[in-house]
């Protein structure tokens, strides 16, 4: 069976999980606070950002810190949920596939499920900008190729902290464990981001690059600039460590 | 049937996770002492006040979402191998079964508060002046930050219960947690959202006295706790 | 006198009939046999006797007592085992046990009464999630049994079982109406199982009740509608068959 066929496979398992949803409804909450509060977005003195780049970027900064990372953490125990209920897992692993693959595999349904959470972000941002618009006559709407662009270094930059999430379920036997320590893990980037280390921690990259942004639209804030080194190799190899370590002890526990 | 639950969240990781949540919490005062502040510790000022508005956020994000994990694992361990099924087969009441998980939890979530205090207390008297009315503070607060937690735990409950499928129950506890942190505390409605309320300090929210929000949590969780009871026989009749 | 007795029980799923106007006559102190081939609505049927699903309409009344009024005062005296063993992986076999036996407030000693009933005495310190499915069945029925209820619901109890699990399961079925005077309702596919324990039996295909009564009588209703009585199976298959065909002509 061919990789790209198992990933069909995967990616029928989470049918009628309402997963998408879900992620929708999130997607949702992320917006209407900054409808709300959409006053905040025009006071913009003490950084000198132009309004509609900050209606977008904080928007973005709540995404990153928290939901985006949350919503992940909730998709992995999916993801291993629908192969232990009723025993999935032992069904798959009498079947004549590598389990390595497998995890991969299952791996990229993570990937589309955090670039659809993004696809959903994005598209719900443009309905609260475009109502922002019409409601205070000027216009909020950003250009789609920047959003875009940043979309897409948002999702490649996360791609880290996935393969984290995605060793600790494939580790760990009890679930709340995996998806507790992920959930922690999580919420204590806001302090390291502002550390000198941040590129030594997966889970802050995100919000890291989004704050970056932030400080590159914003006059009068500095943010850390992004170094690319020794950045760009660290991520890459705690990826590639984190889903190699993956594939390792895929199944393994049911083997037993 | 207090006694039960506890027994049925045996070598699920549930007391384990409480206990590693508390110690977590513990610490973070005394790392953010140790590590971050840059305060003056020789003026004379209230150390619970700097120590909470620096920390509490924090703090209360990871014990909200201890809440919802612990509720959400509750139930997963009732619905998985159908123990459920078994329990409504017996001439108990869901709205029992309920209320003793409510127990449960809340009653582990004290001690937490405890570790809590611990922490904010050890961090107060070793780097700060001396500051006579400390026990009495801590007290105060740990009860107040009890008080205003009660609904976020029969809230986080009542969603595990509804919703068989832990990934949902999951999913909208976190979107709730975020929900909370994004809400203004400006506003005494906004503050009331059952897991925005343990984010509020006793000296640090200007929206309303904290004996009002001390009102507001009882009747939430009253309020809650009613809906869950018809929320019950509601399911019955669908079922 | 009937200790479960049904009014036109009837549930549909949307326009689908699991069970459909059943009209049950259980007498107390017997085992009663429900027989039907799978699908045919026997779980169903258990499941609105305990009030784990509600009946979309008609009534029925167990120790004179209704539900939903006497919900809690029904399930008192019953003891129960629905599709499948239900139970907490992460407990052991006697954590499991004493759960129930808190709940119904019995003392500690009917544990192991039950577990020595269903032979887990040996592995009752394992955890419930590493049984074999026999054992797990086991347990289920364990659970059922804790406390000599009065009146026992079992649904398909001997499915998974070993031949000799089997054999030990009906001759306790078999015996428990003398032992602890209880009334004992259980369901089967296989009408050979259910006569082996069976004072009376009901017979159900596609939600109803085709035929109520001993096995002589079942036997008389045969010769009568010249279906084949030398094997017992054979007449089982025959109505359900003969069933099956009518309902088709009507369609
Ligand atoms: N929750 C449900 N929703 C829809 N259909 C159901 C449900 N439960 C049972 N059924 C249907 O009712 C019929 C009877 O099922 P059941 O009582 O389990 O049969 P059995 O006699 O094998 O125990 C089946 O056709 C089944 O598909
Ligand atoms: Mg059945």
């Amino acid at each position: 069976m061919s990789f790209f066929h198992l990933i069909q496979v995967e990616h029928k398992k989470i049918r009628r999980s309402r997963i998408l949803l879900l992620l929708l409804i999130a997607a949702i909450v992320l917006w209407l606070p900054a409808i709300f509060n959409i006053d905040l977005s025009f006071d913009t003195r003490a950084t000198g950002i132009a309004p509609e780049d900050n209606f977008f970027i904080q928007g973005f900064l709540g995404f990153s810190w928290f939901l985006f990372p949350a919503g992940m953490v909730v998709a992995t125990v999916l993801i291993r949920q629908l192969e232990r209920g009723n025993k999935g897992i032992l069904k798959m692993l009498a079947l004549p596939i590598n389990p390595a693959l497998l995890s991969l595999a299952k791996f990229a349904v993570l990937l589309f499920i955090a670039a659809i959470f993004i696809l959903f972000a994005v598209i719900i941002y443009y309905v609260a900008a475009g109502y922002g618009t019409m409601v205070n006559d000027y216009h909020l709407l950003l250009s789609p190729t920047f959003v875009f662009k940043v979309a897409a270094v948002f999702f490649l930059v996360s791609i880290p902290m996935l393969s984290f999430f995605w060793l600790l379920s494939v580790c760990m036997q009890t679930m709340i464990f995996s998806a507790g320590i992920s959930l922690v893990s999580v919420i204590p980037s806001i302090l390291i981001m502002n550390s000198d280390y941040w590129f030594i921690y997966p889970m802050c990259y995100p919000f890291f690059v989004v704050t970056a942004k932030y400080g590159q639209l914003a006059a009068h804030l500095s943010t850390t600039p992004i170094s690319y080194l020794p950045w760009i190799p660290v991520a890459v190899g705690f990826a590639v460590i984190c889903l190699a370590f993956s594939c390792l002890f895929f199944g393994k526990a049911e083997r037993r | 049937m207090l006694t039960m639950e506890w027994k049925k969240s045996k070598r699920t990781g549930f007391i384990p996770s409480f206990l590693g949540g508390a110690l977590l919490t513990g610490l973070i005062p005394i790392l953010y002492m140790a590590f971050i502040s840059e305060i003056d510790t020789n003026l004379d000022i209230n150390p619970l006040h700097v120590l909470l508005d620096a920390n509490w956020q924090m703090m209360a994000m990871l014990k909200v979402s201890l809440i919802v994990v612990g509720a959400c694992l509750l139930y997963y361990v009732e619905s998985s191998d159908n123990a459920l099924q078994k329990m409504q087969s017996l001439p108990i009441k869901d709205e029992n079964l309920f209320f003793a998980k409510f127990l449960l939890i809340s009653l582990i979530y004290l001690g937490v508060l405890v570790m809590e205090a611990i922490g904010l207390g050890f961090s107060s008297v070793f780097w700060f002046l001396e500051y006579p009315d400390l026990p009495m503070e801590l007290v105060k607060n740990i009860g107040y930050m009890f008080m205003l937690s009660l609904p976020a735990i029969v809230l986080a409950l009542l969603i595990a219960s509804f919703f068989t499928n832990i990934w949902i129950a999951l999913g909208l506890g976190m979107i709730g947690i975020f929900l909370a942190t994004q809400l203004s505390n400006q506003n005494v409605i906004l503050a009331s959202f059952p897991f925005n309320l343990p984010f509020q300090t006793m000296h640090g929210t200007d929206a309303a006295a904290p004996d009002t929000l001390i009102w507001v949590a009882l009747i939430e969780t009253v309020v809650l706790l009613v809906i869950q009871k018809v929320s019950v026989s509601m399911r019955r009749y669908f079922r | 006198m009937n200790i479960i007795e049904t009014n036109n029980l009837t549930k549909s799923y949307g326009d689908f009939q699991a069970v459909s106007e059943m009209n049950l006559h259980i007498k107390k102190g017997t085992v009663y046999g429900f027989l039907g081939p799978n699908g045919a609505g026997k779980s169903t049927a258990m499941k609105m006797l305990l009030g784990l699903t509600r009946p979309t309409s008609g009534s029925f009344t167990i120790n004179g007592k209704k539900y939903p009024e006497n919900r809690i005062a029904i399930l008192k005296n019953i003891g129960s085992f629905i599709e499948g063993p239900a139970f907490y992986g992460n407990l052991t076999g006697e954590e499991n046990l004493e759960i129930v036996q808190n709940i119904l407030g019995l003392p500690h000693t009917s544990v192991l009464e039950a577990l020595e009933m269903v032979g887990l005495t040996k592995t009752k310190k394992q955890l419930a999630k590493k049984y074999s499915l026999g054992m797990k069945q086991r347990l289920g029925l364990a659970s059922a049994l804790i406390g000599k209820p009065s009146i026992l619901i079992l649904d398909e109890p001997t499915n998974g079982l070993d031949p000799v699990g089997i054999h030990e399961i009906r001759s306790l079925i078999r015996s428990l109406p003398e032992k602890f005077d209880c009334t004992v309702l259980v369901s089967s596919h296989l009408l050979s199982e259910i006569e082996l324990m069976a004072d009376d039996i009901g017979i159900l295909n596609q939600g109803r009740l085709l035929f109520e009564g001993t096995l002589d009588e079942l036997e008389m209703k045969a010769v009568e509608m010249g279906y084949p009585t030398d094997n017992l199976e054979d007449t089982f298959l025959a109505i359900v068959d003969a069933d099956n065909k009518k309902r088709g002509s009507l369609r």
